[in-house]
């Protein structure tokens, strides 16, 4: 039961499409951040890949590709899913949303269970060079192997963690949106996290390419 | 906020199925040995997967300059951190 | 150039509230809980004065420790008491200082807005710099740390046994403060000015708070990366900064400086953009160079990410990245000297005043002048071998840091004293306190340049018999620094229940502020306010 027909800026704005481009503005310059973040950690991969590929390229091809691109298709379907998630929230159809949201959310839980099962295989296989992981690594270069394996747990732990966020996030949107209390509110949240969702896919496609698809051809 | 200003729904799922063929290109591309560009390529179709998904999913393409700038802006200040990271590291040999 | 007659730049029918905005509430929720701009300033500037006074009393044991050769303090104390005031007056004090008081108070008054684009997120701000806050509590309770501001690895990844893992919490949380403070500024200054009120319409405090946000938003990542990787590396062992592993530690050191450099712009930039206001309104003249100012604030700070290398220069980094950031950081300097041309030259042909934010204003111009220039040398790759790690580079960064932003903070508090509280400072307290602040800057900082260029060398407790003098006349001075800090914490108190209260416009400056009440209303104005000719030139 919506309290308005029509959406009303807030106080301090001049006019809904000031808020608009001002929120959407804001979002972009938050994901400027996240930007250097990951950014920067790409930059030192790569620095330590150049230096050390004798190690970096057997400890690469030992990774599970397979799963992981499944785990891809899973995250570029949320994607889709998540668009149209927005696309509907535009026109607010408050069950479609629901649908859509709730898809989102499955297929972000399944990209942790996949990563979870990935984690489980890599404990095993003595690919954990921190905490009591286990470490022992039979691959050629153990040392600065063990320097890869912690980029890899460094950017894909980074990224699961993001995707916690935006699974939490996306949660909240599902009960606002079962409620819609305020259906405005919900559709200018829905194109935040939207967008960050998206950010999160983005920043997957760069991970994915560079910790298991760069040295994929070089051998075995 | 016209309704002109986004992708249909077959815009998306169009999108959508480009991402998921990129994405086989690139995982074949691992089946061949082309040397140095096997990195470029896999990280080539990753800045286009990347691309679409900024112009469509995330709205690029109907935003405004200001907005276009600002997610570009990021990338230009990280090539300044990328820069001179290297220049320190690739010349640190030299004589 | 300038306009004829003045541009009324009003808004579409809008309600303007006669209330002023601090009777708008009284309990501690309608603090607490606030939206409203200028409270946020208020809650920043009463966290700030408790972490000032936290770095403060470090300083002061510094400064009794170096009373004798052998040391006052156990070396491992006083590794602690510098570690702790470089934390908290870089991150929490400088960085935040000028931008989340003034900043946030004045901006959307400048702009003509009704408050910042995003007022609850400015409020979330305001609780990460107080979390932060209490992270450094914890790491004080804890015992301290002891690893330097820069917390350069392996000794803060593996070696040190003290709290650095709060001490890192600490400051990817203030981080994370101050990124969303950018953030929300950039957006208010491009969404949400007054219809008419073009870029070079807007008063050059403007510009420097843009330039900070631009900085504070695109650096501070990056040393949040570098907090993060330093607290995976204790918390689970995950290293990448480990030779064993064939990790660099120097790699640290560029994530750390990649932000750290450009962040000494963040610390100055907002207190030149203070210069740009009191100064004309003092001088009684428009500001000189009005474009020239504003250009050279992007220039700062655009180029002041090219830089931080110059913090590498004695370690293994390649010569010839040196040398590219040698002469980048001489580059950096240029637009800084423009600036400083350009209000001297506001004073030619001014009536000028001598009001206590003037007396601010000039110990600015004198000490960034030689705190400025001092930077050059050690810009000087060779000139660096031999002064990097002394006190030359202490008493350069505190002429800048101290001498330059912080008379910045304290023109700013009094020149705006009056709008944000209604209420009058006393006149003669304060220019007593100026000088007083001018006097002991110098006798502390001074004598730290010939004690750098003798070889002095920084953060030890120690040091050769023949630099106690020198060391003593710093510490003296210290204590005249200390009391010129005390005072003007006094009577602004005191103030604001016994000033004399205080008219729309005391200084008869120009700009949107001064076109409301002392205090202003709770939506900023009660009339529209308009843009005057001659403001900018």
């Amino acid at each position: 039961m919506a309290s308005a027909n029509v959406e009303v800026p807030f106080e301090h704005f001049e006019s809904l499409e000031q808020q608009h481009d001002a929120a959407r503005m804001g979002i972009w310059l938050f994901l400027v951040t996240e930007t250097l973040l990951f950014g920067a950690i790409f930059t030192a991969f790569g620095l330590y890949h150049h230096l050390y590929p004798g190690a970096f390229s057997p400890a690469s091809r030992g990774l599970a590709w397979e799963l992981e691109a499944a785990n891809t298709v899973v995250l570029l379907t949320s994607g889709l899913t998540m668009a149209l998630t927005d696309h509907y929230a535009f026109e607010l159809r408050r069950r479609k949303v629901i649908v859509t949201l709730a898809l989102t959310i499955l297929l972000g839980l399944t990209f942790l269970v996949l990563k979870g099962v990935e984690y489980r295989g890599d404990y095993l296989a003595g690919s954990v060079p921190f905490l009591a992981g286990g470490w022992h690594y039979t691959g050629q270069d153990p040392s600065h192997a063990a320097l890869f394996f912690n980029f890899y747990f460094l950017l894909t732990g980074l990224h699961a963690s993001h995707m916690v966020i935006g699974i939490v996030l996306l949660t909240i949107l599902l009960g606002r949106a079962f409620l819609w209390w305020s259906p405005f509110g919900v559709r200018r949240m829905i194109v935040g996290v939207g967008i960050f969702w998206a950010f999160i896919d983005v920043a997957w496609l760069f991970i994915y390419s560079s910790l298991y698809l760069i040295d994929r051809s070089g051998g075995t | 906020m016209a309704a002109g200003d986004r992708a249909s729904i077959g815009g998306l799922v169009t999108v959508y199925l480009v991402l998921l063929a990129l994405l086989a290109a690139s995982l074949g591309l691992t089946y061949l040995e082309l040397g140095i560009f096997n990195p470029i390529g896999n990280l080539g179709i990753a800045v286009l997967q990347a691309g679409l998904i900024m112009a469509v999913f995330m709205g690029l393409r109907w935003s405004s300059p200001l907005v276009r700038v600002v997610a570009i802006g990021g990338i230009f200040f990280l090539s300044f951190l990328v820069v001179l990271l290297l220049a320190d590291y690739l010349t640190r040999g030299l004589a | 150039m300038s306009n004829a007659t003045a541009t009324d730049l009003g808004s579409a029918e809008r309600v303007y509230s006669a209330d002023n905005y601090l009777h708008a509430g009284y309990g501690l929720r309608s603090w607490l809980l606030t939206m409203d701009h200028k409270r946020v300033a208020w809650l920043y500037l009463v966290s700030l004065t408790v972490l000032f006074a936290v770095g403060a009393i470090s300083a002061a044991l510094i400064r009794f420790d170096l009373l004798s050769p052998s040391g006052l303090l156990d070396a491992s104390a006083y590794n602690r008491a510098f570690t702790v005031h470089g934390i908290v007056m870089v991150f929490f004090f400088l960085v935040p200082s000028i931008p989340t008081t003034f900043g946030n108070f004045l901006l959307p008054l400048m702009i003509g807005a009704r408050d910042v684009a995003f007022p609850r997120i400015n409020l979330f701000s305001w609780y990460l710099y107080s979390i932060g806050g209490i992270f450094v509590l914890a790491a004080l309770l804890s015992g301290g740390v002891d690893t330097g501001w820069t917390f350069y690895t392996p000794y803060s990844s593996v070696y040190s046994n003290s709290a650095v893992v709060f001490a890192v919490l600490a400051v990817f949380t203030v981080g994370f403060s101050s990124i969303l403070t950018g953030l929300n500024f950039m957006v208010t200054v491009h969404k949400l000015r007054a219809p008419g009120l073009t870029w070079f319409r807007l008063p050059l405090f403007v510009w420097a708070i843009y330039g900070t946000s631009f900085v504070q938003v695109l650096g501070t990542p990056v040393l949040g990366l570098a907090m993060l990787l330093l607290f995976l590396d204790r918390f689970l062992g995950l290293a990448v900064f480990n030779p064993e592993l064939g990790g660099d530690p120097v790699l640290f050191q560029h994530l750390f400086w990649f932000y750290s450099h450009p962040a000494v712009y963040i610390m100055i930039l907002p207190s030149m953009g203070v210069m740009s206001m009191v100064i004309p309104a003092y001088a009684h003249n428009r500001i000189f160079g009005y474009k020239f100012i504003a250009m050279s604030t992007l220039a700062i700070a655009f180029i002041g990410f090219l830089v931080w290398g110059h913090h590498l220069f004695v370690t293994s980094q390649s010569v010839y990245a040196g040398i590219a950031f040698s002469l980048l950081s001489f580059l950096v300097s240029v637009p800084s000297a423009v600036k400083v041309f350009n209000w001297t030259a506001t004073l030619y042909k001014g009536q000028v005043t001598y009001e206590a934010p003037m007396l601010y204003a000039f110990t600015f111009i004198g000490l960034f002048l030689i705190g400025g220039l001092t930077g050059l040398f050690l810009a000087t790759l060779s000139a660096d071998i031999q002064l990097h790690a002394t006190y030359f580079v202490i008493a350069h960064f505190h002429y800048i840091m101290v001498g330059g932003a912080v008379s910045g903070f304290l023109a700013a508090a009094h020149f705006w004293w009056p709008k944000m509280t209604g209420r009058m400072y006393p006149e003669i307290w304060a220019r007593f306190a100026a000088v007083l602040l001018f006097v002991g800057f110098n006798i502390t900082f001074f004598p730290q340049f010939m004690l750098g260029l003798a070889g002095m060398p920084r953060r030890y407790a120690t040091y050769p018999v023949e630099f106690q003098p020198l060391n003593i006349l710093s510490s003296a001075g210290a204590v005249v620094l200390g009391v010129g800090y005390l005072l003007p914490l006094a009577y602004l108190v005191w103030s604001l229940r016994y000033g004399p209260k205080a008219p729309e416009n005391p200084w008869a400056a120009k700009g949107f502020e001064w076109q409301t009440s002392s205090p202003p209303p709770l939506h900023n104005f009660y009339r529209r306010p308009v843009l005057e000719a001659d403001v900018h030139g």
